[in-house]
């Protein structure tokens, strides 16, 4: 299942760079994040909460960082485990950041995420949804986070 | 004649419609546990580590069995009918999204569920394969390192796997001279088919109940479609002799293929001798979807053909995606193979047929046993050659089509197959030759959105063989039969047609004939109930069975009346003498002279078996590889929306030649279900999967035909071309209408749009984009039409 998204912030390339790679301000603002370890070597623990419908599903999380290009390109690798439910979840993305002007960049994401065992039996079009709900908070968050403190620097 | 010919109701009607009949879903045994399986996640990895003791505290949790328990047991844990490479939970290796990792017994099904999510398992991931062509590749990831041949079944005792390759069957066929074939043609037409993995869907589940005596004899209850199968390969797996494992199977719920050889039978027996209690595993509808599914194929046809309309060469290059575990693939491989270049009398034919294992779900016997798959790819080529050449494409098939008399490309002489009595068939009730001649000179008319047209197709099955069936028929001191044999009601009706023919041969009203269901202790070997061979093998079986009883009455009456034997005669329940029909004693009477007592019973067997020839393993040649061959047809007309690409089937018609239909009846419902169950496989059924995850496993994302896709006319045509070996003249029908429905629809959707589709199915998406890209192209949509500039 591919899911693809892009959104435009309000500050520059190397800080909006500067402010992904910091481990605890990215973790909030990643939507259900409740933890985040970096374990070195590009290599994070996180375990993450996701309601979908009637159900919550609480992810055990590693995240290897496997190429990089600073300040325009990341590429990972996510492998999840729910907790108290047999599946699988992996996910290959990449991220790119476009300059748009002096101080404006997009954020670009793509992600190829595979669910397996009972998790994938619950259904793509219901993570399909809940992604795209997801990638929406994200966006707005960074946004917040961002141009907060941008402006409150300017 | 008494029973024969006559369309008798079910005999289990009542009780079905009634919610009377037993099934093994509903069997409940004192202390009886449950079973639920852990299922692999990952498409392809090494099992590195397990953890059952969480699961394994949960109250009302019996206990965790592994692939690491069964390493400790006794027992051969692999099992298989062709190759036995299909373990009985996961040992060391993981090969699909849902091969059985771990079983979880306990008090309920409930709780055994739970657990399930609190067992943990480490794997190391290996590099899987999808995708059947990159699998047969040299160098591609390697999904068996050993295989072991299976030795079951005589047709497939050769079977030489290669090493270190996912292709585990290459079967060949040679016949005339391929190079010679393609110089004389005047053109040559080259295309690829696909289809993909679908599945059966039975409205009852596998299901499976095993229960050990105190002195370790076996019972299994089970919703199978080959209980003497079930035995053998069973006690391999437990190392015990036949005797000791007793099978038993009541109606299935549907089968279809999906309930063949073992499924859940050496799980639930080994985890029954695990707790020594009775054990349930009862699969959800999600798992039946992943448990076996039809062959996806990859289909490459080169076919070269003169200018005066004649087929003079066809290569066929058959790819079937086998799945994690072989199954019957082999069998299909080969037996379906032979066919892939049609029923066509064509003097130059090779066919190279692969079997490839992939890391998804295992593929097996589906309704058809794979020559939909071929049928599909050969009659959309048909139409193909026909339009391009100018041709009328049932014209250009009558013209090459097999006769009586004719060779084979396997090297068999055809006998008793009706394809031309098909073709005039299909032309008469669809109204061919009127459509063709008004599109020929008026072209196709189109109404707003919507064109409707018509379409045929032409297929042929050969049977299972070489196989055997048992049975014995008893006739009562009253004058009432019973009849032992383990053909499987599944639902085709095969316990009224079997009655049927005894009482037939005995002369008794079709009530007075009782058919004892499948249990293995009792009832004869028969090799499965499937690939239409029922009526043909046990019918024989039963004739012959009865016979022996009826010899035996005569014997006895011929003393008594003393005259000849052949002067007697069976008919309403009494013997006659043909010649005095006042001379005359009842059955009652008859065993009361045999056995001075009005007691006792007459009993005849029979081991029905059929003669074979095995092919040639270079040339695949033989004068004796199906004991029959049976024909089916398929003309529909449609109505396609070019605003949305949906297609609706306005008519259905199915021409089966079965032979002798002994309950016309049950040969039409058997037409018309296998055409149903088609047109879904035509029109949108497809197993959908992400890195090996099938996604649409469940009943809400697969769809299955429904009342409202149904055609508003629907017709079966039953074509009568009795077989000299058959039991009354009598060919099988299950399979046949499941032929031709594909191809039908395409080369319909062709006459009306121009659009060739070559991918099954023929869904709206698919087809609206075909219609785009058609329109976006000047050129012809054959692109691989090749001419060749003749001297």
């Amino acid at each position: 299942m591919i899911i693809e998204n892009k959104f435009e912030v309000i500050a520059k390339q190397e800080d909006v760079w500067a402010f992904l790679m910091d481990t605890q301000t990215l973790a909030g603002c990643l939507p259900g994040c409740e933890e985040v370890n970096d374990l070195g070597d590009g290599v994070y623990q996180a375990v993450a909460v996701v309601k979908i419908a009637f159900m919550k599903l609480k992810f055990n999380l590693n995240v290897q960082i496997t190429d990089m290009n600073p300040p325009q390109e990341l590429l990972s690798e996510v492998d999840g485990k729910p907790m108290s439910l047999v599946g699988q979840l992996k996910v290959k993305a990449r991220m790119n950041l476009n300059r748009v002007e002096e101080a404006a960049t997009e954020i670009h994401y793509h992600m190829d995420m595979s669910l397996t065992g009972k998790l994938g039996s619950l259904g793509q079009s219901a993570f399909r949804s809940k992604a795209t709900e997801m990638g929406t908070e994200f966006a707005e968050n960074i946004r917040k986070s961002l141009e907060l403190s941008s402006s409150a620097k300017g | 004649m008494s029973a024969l010919g006559k369309s008798y109701k079910r005999i289990e009607g009542m009780s079905k419609v009634t919610g009377q009949t037993e099934y093994v879903m509903n069997m409940e045994m004192p202390g009886m546990l449950h079973v639920k399986l852990l299922r692999s996640t990952i498409p392809h990895g090494l099992i590195k580590h397990i953890d059952v003791s969480a699961a394994e505290q949960i109250p009302g949790v019996i206990r965790v069995v592994t692939g690491e328990d069964l390493k400790s047991m006794d027992i051969n844990p692999y099992y298989g009918p062709a190759f036995r490479d299909q373990p009985v939970l996961a040992i060391d290796k993981v090969r699909y999204v849902g091969d059985p990792v771990a079983a979880v017994i306990a008090e309920d099904s409930k709780i055994a569920e739970d657990a399930v999510n609190y067992i943990d398992v480490e794997y190391k991931e290996l590099e899987p394969v999808f995708d059947v062509l990159e699998a047969a590749q040299p160098g591609a990831p390697v999904i068996h390192e050993v295989i072991r041949p299976a030795g079951s079944f005589a047709d497939l005792k050769n079977l030489l796997p290669k090493e270190n390759s996912n292709i585990c069957i290459h079967y060949k066929l040679r016949h005339g001279d391929m190079k010679k074939g393609f110089e004389q043609a005047d053109h040559i037409f080259e295309d690829t088919f696909t289809t993909p993995a679908a599945v059966h869907l039975p409205m009852e589940q596998h299901v499976a109940i095993a229960y050990a005596e105190p002195d370790g004899r076996m019972n299994i209850w089970t919703a199978n479609q080959s209980p003497s199968f079930v035995r053998s390969e069973v006690a391999h797996v437990l190392k015990m002799p036949e005797s000791r494992l007793r099978v038993r199977v009541p109606y299935l719920g549907g089968g279809f293929g999906t309930k063949l050889y073992v499924k859940i039978e050496a799980l639930v027996a080994v985890l029954a001798l695990i707790v020594k209690k009775p054990v349930k595993l009862a699969l959800t509808m999600d798992e039946v979807f992943i448990t076996l599914t039809k062959h996806g194929t990859v289909f490459k046809m080169k076919t070269g053909i003169t200018n005066d309309g004649r087929i003079i060469a066809r290569h066929c290059e058959v790819y079937w995606d086998g799945g994690a575990y072989a199954d019957i693939g082999p069998r299909i491989t080969q037996k379906s193979g032979f066919t892939a270049a049609g029923p066509y009398d064509i003097p130059n034919v090779h066919i190279d047929s692969y079997n490839v294992y992939t890391n998804k779900a295992p593929a097996g016997a589906f309704r058809g046993f794979g020559v939909p798959q071929l049928v599909w790819a050969y009659e959309s080529q048909m139409d193909i050659i026909a339009e391009k050449m100018g041709w009328d494409p049932l014209n250009f098939r009558r013209k090459q089509v097999l006769t009586e008399g004719k060779i084979h490309a396997t090297g068999q002489k055809i006998v008793s197959v009706g394809l031309d009595k098909i073709i005039e068939e299909l032309n008469t009730s669809i109204g061919w030759e009127e459509f063709f001649k008004q599109k020929q000179s008026n072209g196709i008319v189109k109404h707003g959105s919507k064109i409707r047209a018509k379409g045929v197709a032409i297929g042929l099955k050969a049977v299972l063989t070489p196989s055997i069936s048992g049975a014995i028929v008893t006739l009562f001191a009253d004058g009432s039969a019973s009849v032992y044999c383990s053909t499987v009601d599944m639902g085709q009706g095969s316990d009224t047609i079997m009655g049927q023919i005894a009482a037939e041969v005995l002369g008794l009203p079709r009530e007075k004939v009782h058919v004892v269901h499948p249990d293995t202790d009792v009832t004869p070997y028969d090799t499965i109930t499937a690939a239409s061979r029922s009526t043909f093998y046990m019918g024989n079986a039963i004739y012959k069975a009865a016979e022996e009883v009826k010899n035996k009455i005569f014997e006895s009456a011929a003393e008594f009346f003393d005259v000849k034997p052949e002067h007697l005669a069976l008919q309403d329940e009494k013997v006659i003498v043909v010649e005095k029909p006042e001379l005359s004693m009842t059955l009652g009477e008859v065993v009361k002279e045999i056995f001075h007592m009005p007691a006792g019973s007459i009993i005849g067997q029979n081991v029905y078996e059929s003669h074979y020839q095995s092919p040639d393993p270079e040339t695949g040649q033989s004068e004796d590889i199906a004991i029959f061959w049976f024909p089916g047809g398929t003309a529909v007309e449609i109505e396609v929306d070019t605003e949305t690409g949906k297609i609706d089937v306005l008519q259905l018609i199915s021409v089966g030649d079965v032979g002798k239909a002994i309950n016309p009846f049950n040969v039409h419902q058997q037409l018309y279900g296998a055409s149903i169950m088609q047109l879904g496989q035509a029109l949108f059924e497809e197993c959908i999967f992400d890195y090996g995850q099938m996604i649409n496993a469940n009943m809400a994302d697969y769809k299955v035909p429904t009342f409202k896709d149904l055609p508003a006319k629907t017709e079966t045509i039953i074509v009568e071309v009795p077989h000299p070996e058959g039991p009354f003249g009598a060919k099988g029908v299950g399979e046949t209408a499941s032929f031709a429905v594909q191809p039908a629809i395409a080369n319909a959707l062709y006459q009306a749009t121009g659009v060739r589709v070559k991918d099954m199915p023929l869904t709206p998406e698919r087809v609206l984009q075909a219609l785009k890209q058609t329109t976006n192209r000047s050129e012809s949509t054959i692109r691989d039409f090749k001419e060749k500039a003749k001297g």
